[in-house]
């Protein structure tokens, strides 16, 4: 069931009254809320639902006996279980074919020929997201940064919360799972935040990012065809497609959540925006690069061994953080390219001096430095977007090589420059009134103009039935 | 007291014409704020959305008139460009005075191999719709136009196919608008699994019942469209909109359009006439109709008639063998293998791409010549 489905928006209204008129007793919306998330996950494939149910279980009752266990050996087996359960399923389903196909063409280039054929293993939806966040929950449990959770209805919820269970955002049980478990209040302007969020992701999703994503999809069907010009608006599309995608999906997941008293983390903060990889990487899917950070990077020693470590644990969170978005060499290659520009920055900071570093940026600096991070950001999205590495070399020789213009220019720039400029408007208005809320703090008839032209945009265009891309990571 | 009362009555009535204006004026900014937004959502959609994706139109303003016998024809005389739905690309394109594509030979460059006037061959294409209408290729490119390029002797081709009409139509058409002309020789192209199905007339109905008209070009009778009439088509909003609420009445159960009534066009619909020839009315038995058209055009005085099965780019159509379609008296090329090609391209939603056409006009080229030397040796041996 697609957030973008008239069917969705049926299934939201019926829940949303049954939630409401169970308002009294948080068990039983929590009950309401369990049922409608597994209705919502099994409208894809309701044999995957008993993947959801091994994850709760396992991590249910790992947590428990890790919190419950006397001895740290104890703890540790228990532990071991749930990140072996877990990453063992995710290795399974995502990872087997890949390996298999690429230990084939690995054999074949040494001369050997094997028969093997990948096993055509179905990708079941959202599968990194809510195993990332089970995960990270044993973790805290054994680090005892949070207690076990003992309501299994509440922990279920948690795991399988229909808003952001197919495309996050990868919660952390200190955020959210205090909040399945008490009862919930809808205040007005939880129902006005909520509308913002939801009116605009939809504005996001449907009018923005599922207008210029043909114009990608032609572009990368045959980019030998196009001049360099439409190279670059086509990654320019890509950029716009993957953001408004990606935000418009969280934002309508934080805001039906609202709507529903509870609050999701933020995932985007401005990213084109960002002035340098490590500030890209704090914009950009914010709650996987906290999971990154914290379970990944930090566990590998983080910044604290020296400039060489420093480096390969930047490099090696990276490459997983790539390897995280899918079973693919283009994602590796991307992983890398953010890894070795996050090293080439962390090298240079090092040299700076430490004022330099902190101090006031200049606006010409600044947009200097947005620009160049915007450009970089859109090389990796070259290697993200390519369906093969000879495509990805294709492109970037189009990309910098002439003819430069085509008559099929103006087609790709209309759509694309626009869309692009209606994201940065609200990017560079949010950045500086230092909100997300900026539509709830405008005028009133700026905000009612602005609410208008985005509805009315989101009926005129209509949902098409364009899945996200995410929910194949 | 008095004095007290009136005072208060008139600070009383003062207060409520202030509330009344404040509730006017705020009534009027929303108003106002609801129309900008109204008036920014259709041009920032017009500019993101490129129309051809609400109305799925393959052609600029103006290609598509109306006419009583064959429904929404092409224009004569029309000077626009084929597009994809979604706007990404444009080719140009010139229709004669009567709609046809321009005779292959006729349009700047000439055949090329032959010099010798006396010798030049005229030949006719029905059949094929889109597919031998060349939808998305240039003149130079089109099917027509290589066909004759390739062929070793002089040749002109006209080329009577439109986007989605039929052969009986396509029969219709050359009576009507070239029955003075003669030609030499007619292709006859089999492609869409109609055209392998045994028919024993080829009935010619008139596409008006089920199209609607915009800016000339032909749109897809959409039923809510006709509910809504004209704003549907003048506001993406109202269109959404009322799209919208079928889908959502669609999600509940509802059927708002309501059942079995028929739908009016916008444009005024062509009459069904009542004497709309059958092209073929004394067939007694069904056969494909490629081989009734080779029947009529023999009747019409064409001796020479081709029989050509294009290619497909997904399925192969009809039956695995034509053999039993060649004891006719005609000359049966069978191009549907062609499709397994690796060098076959393919552009516009599944038409033929710049190769495929030169491909598929090279091979036909040969087979037309070869089985004209052919028959020529048989009547030398006779």
């Amino acid at each position: 069931m697609l957030f973008n489905s008239y069917t969705f928006l049926v299934f939201f209204a019926v829940v949303y009254l049954c939630y409401l008129a169970t308002q009294r007793s948080v068990r039983l919306q929590n009950a309401l809320l369990l049922v409608a998330s597994y209705v919502f996950y099994g409208a894809w494939d309701w044999r995957f639902l008993g993947l959801i149910l091994l994850s709760t279980a396992v991590d249910f009752i790992a947590a428990s006996r890790i919190e419950d266990a006397s001895t740290s050996t104890e703890r540790r087996t228990w532990l071991t279980v749930s990140v072996i359960a877990n990453l063992g399923v995710l290795a399974f389903f995502k990872y087997l074919d890949f390996a298999l196909d690429s230990f084939r063409e690995l054999a074949g280039l040494v001369g050997l020929e094997i028969s093997q054929r990948s096993l055509g293993i179905i990708l079941p939806v959202g599968i990194s997201f809510y195993t990332f966040q089970t995960l990270a929950y044993t973790i805290d449990v054994y680090r005892r940064r949070i207690p076990a959770c003992r309501d299994p209805l509440g922990f279920a919820l948690f795991v399988a919360f229909f808003p952001q269970l197919v495309a996050g955002p990868i919660e952390r049980a200190t955020h959210l799972l205090p909040q399945m478990l008490r009862p919930r209040t809808i205040r007005r302007v939880d129902m006005a935040i909520g509308l913002q969020f939801v009116v605009v992701g939809y504005f996001l999703k449907v009018v923005l990012a599922d207008s210029v994503g043909p114009l990608v999809d032609q572009y990368y069907a045959n980019p030998q065809r196009y001049a360099g010009s439409i190279a670059w608006l086509a990654n320019l599309g890509f950029a716009v497609q993957i953001y408004g995608d990606f935000a418009g999906y969280t934002l309508i997941a934080r805001g039906t959540s609202r709507w529903m008293g509870f609050r999701l983390m933020s995932n985007f903060r401005q990213p084109y925006l960002a002035i340098s990889p490590r500030d890209f990487w704090s914009r950009w899917h914010r709650t996987l690069s906290l999971w990154l950070r914290r379970y990944l990077y930090f566990e590998l020693g983080g910044s604290r061994f020296g400039f060489r470590k420093t480096c390969r644990n930047l490099m090696l969170t990276m490459l997983l953080g790539g390897l995280w978005h899918g079973a693919s060499w283009n994602f590796v290659l991307w992983g890398l390219f953010h890894g070795s520009i996050l090293v080439i920055e962390h090298a240079w900071r090092a040299r700076s001096s430490r004022a330099a570093e902190t101090g006031d940026v200049g606006l010409g600096r600044r947009c200097l430095q947005t620009v160049a991070m915007f450009v970089l950001t859109l090389l990796g999205w070259t290697l993200f977007r390519a369906e093969s590495a000879a495509q990805i070399g294709q492109v970037l020789a189009s990309m910098f090589s002439t003819p430069f213009m085509d008559v099929r220019t103006m087609a790709f720039a209309q759509p694309i420059a626009l869309s692009l400029a209606l994201i940065l408007v609200l990017d560079v208005w949010q950045e500086r009134s230092g909100s997300e809320l900026v539509l709830l703090r405008a005028p009133r008839g700026v905000r009612v103009t602005i609410y208008t032209m985005m509805l009315l945009s989101v009926i005129a265009v209509g949902f098409r039935p364009v899945t996200f891309l995410y929910f194949q990571f | 007291m008095n004095e007290f009362v009136q005072d208060w009555t008139l600070c009383r009535k003062q207060s409520l014409q202030t509330n009344a204006s404040r509730l006017w004026i705020r009534a009027i900014s929303w108003l106002c704020a609801v129309l900008i937004g109204w008036l920014l959502c259709e041009s920032i959609v017009r500019v993101l959305v490129p129309s051809p994706i609400f109305y799925s139109t393959w052609f600029t303003p103006g290609v598509h008139q109306l006419d009583s016998q064959l429904g929404f024809v092409l224009a004569g005389g029309y000077d626009g460009a084929m597009r994809h739905s979604d706007g990404v690309w444009m080719e140009p394109l010139k229709l004669d005075r009567f709609g046809f594509r321009r005779t292959a030979g006729e349009f700047k460059s000439e055949s090329p191999s032959s010099d010798d006037t006396s010798k030049q061959r005229n030949l006719v294409m029905l059949g094929g719709a889109s597919m031998a209408f060349s939808f998305g290729l240039s003149d130079r490119e089109s099917l027509h136009h290589q066909t004759a390029s390739s062929m070793s002797s002089r040749a002109t081709i006209q080329v009577l196919a439109w986007p989605g009409f039929t052969l009986g139509q396509d029969l219709l058409k050359l009576d009507r608008f070239l029955g003075s002309k003669e030609f030499d020789g007619a292709i006859v192209f089999a492609y869409s699994e109609a055209d392998y199905q045994p028919v024993s007339s080829l009935e010619v109905t008139p596409g008006g019942t089920s199209i609607a008209m915009d800016q000339g070009v032909v749109l897809p009778n959409d039923p809510i469209a006709a509910r809504v009439g004209w704003p549907y088509y003048r506001s993406v909003v109202i269109a959404g909109a009322t799209r919208w609420w079928t889908s959502m009445a669609a999600a509940i159960g509802i059927d708002s359009l309501g059942e079995g009534k028929p739908v009016p066009s916008r444009e005024t619909e062509p009459e069904q006439s009542t004497d709309i020839p059958s092209v073929s009315q004394n067939v007694r038995q069904a056969i494909p109709p490629p081989l009734l058209v080779a029947q009529k055009l023999r009747e019409r005085g064409i001796d020479d008639v081709w029989i050509v099965a294009l290619p497909h780019q997904l399925t192969k159509q009809g039956p695995d063998s034509l053999a039993s379609w060649s004891g006719n008296d005609v000359s049966v090329v069978d191009l549907r293998d062609l499709a397994e090609r690796a060098d076959m391209d393919w552009i516009a939603g599944g038409h033929y791409g710049p190769n495929s056409a030169r491909i598929i006009s090279e091979q036909l080229a040969r087979e037309i010549e070869f089985s004209e030397s052919e028959s020529a040796l048989v009547r030398e041996e006779s």
